[in-house]
């Protein structure tokens, strides 16, 4: 197994949030997406979006189609070594079961990591 | 026999926790706001190489609660039923043994997950009840 874990970066307003690049199908500009209507991703888990580009996530997930993930703002990917990977405490969890690690680095905005397969929409 | 109890300190008004469930006391720490998360409960901090849950006081005693961005100068770091907790205070006192008669039911002090009160040197404190706030803030799932 890698000691990195690609992830797929939208800017927030307050923090970082990653979804698994490997879940992330394709990243399209919103104007060019012809497929059913997306649900605001940074909404939905109730934060406030970055300006700028707006555009759609086509994430995957186990034995379901795929959900379409409409962010504004920057969409980088980035490089997570594993053990700075650490995982929400079980106390927390039962709060905001859609996270499941979160990444402290000095210097950056907090990155939290979307469980894509506990994603609702 | 007695009782180990950490005094902290949070607006002023002094409370205790057993000595027994602190397993470090630290300096400010930065802590990560966790959207969607409870005002009690709000973030984590990174601490032995993992996320652990920040427990406010604040909204508990009825205080106002942390905001993103704002730090106490203290850190305690409690361990209650396999779960480990960073609690942000603005001061900490040396461990304290006290006799059990000075540990009495809560009568002079009012806070949430408190029956109890510990009287050090004349002035009552609240004993948190750290087990029943975490029952109350993250009850355990059915698996």
């Amino acid at each position: 197994m890698s000691d990195e874990l690609a992830l797929m970066v939208v800017r927030t307003r307050d923090f970082d949030l990653g979804l698994s690049a490997a879940q992330v199908q394709e990243v399209i500009p919103l104007e060019r997406w012809t497929g059913e209507a997306a649900f605001d991703l940074v909404q939905l888990i109730g934060a406030t979006s970055d300006e700028g580009a707006v555009r759609i996530l086509v994430v995957t997930r186990q034995g379901r189609s795929p959900l379409a993930a409409l962010v504004s703002g920057a969409v980088t990917l980035r490089y997570v070594q594993r053990e700075q990977l650490l995982s929400l405490p079980a106390a927390l969890a039962a709060h905001v079961g859609w996270f499941s690690h979160v990444v402290v680095t000095d210097g950056q905005p907090p990155l939290l990591v979307l469980d894509a397969e506990r994603l609702t929409a | 026999m007695t009782l180990s109890i950490v005094p902290a300190k949070l607006h002023d008004v002094w409370f205790v926790v057993r000595a027994s469930a602190v397993q470090e006391i630290l300096g400010e720490l930065r802590w990560v706001p966790i959207v969607g998360a409870p005002p009690e409960m709000p973030g984590v901090i990174a601490w032995r190489g993992r996320a652990v849950a920040v427990l406010d006081l604040g909204p508990l005693s009825g205080s106002a609660a942390m905001t993103s961005g704002e730090s106490r100068r203290r850190t305690v770091i409690v361990n209650i039923a396999d779960a480990t907790l960073a609690l942000p205070v603005e001061g900490v006192r040396e461990v304290q043994e006290v006799p059990d008669d000075a540990v009495r039911p809560a009568h002079l002090t009012r806070l949430r997950h408190s029956t109890m009160e510990v009287h050090l040197d004349g002035v009552p404190m609240p004993l948190i009840d750290l087990e029943d706030l975490l029952r109350v803030l993250a009850p355990p799932t059915a698996a």
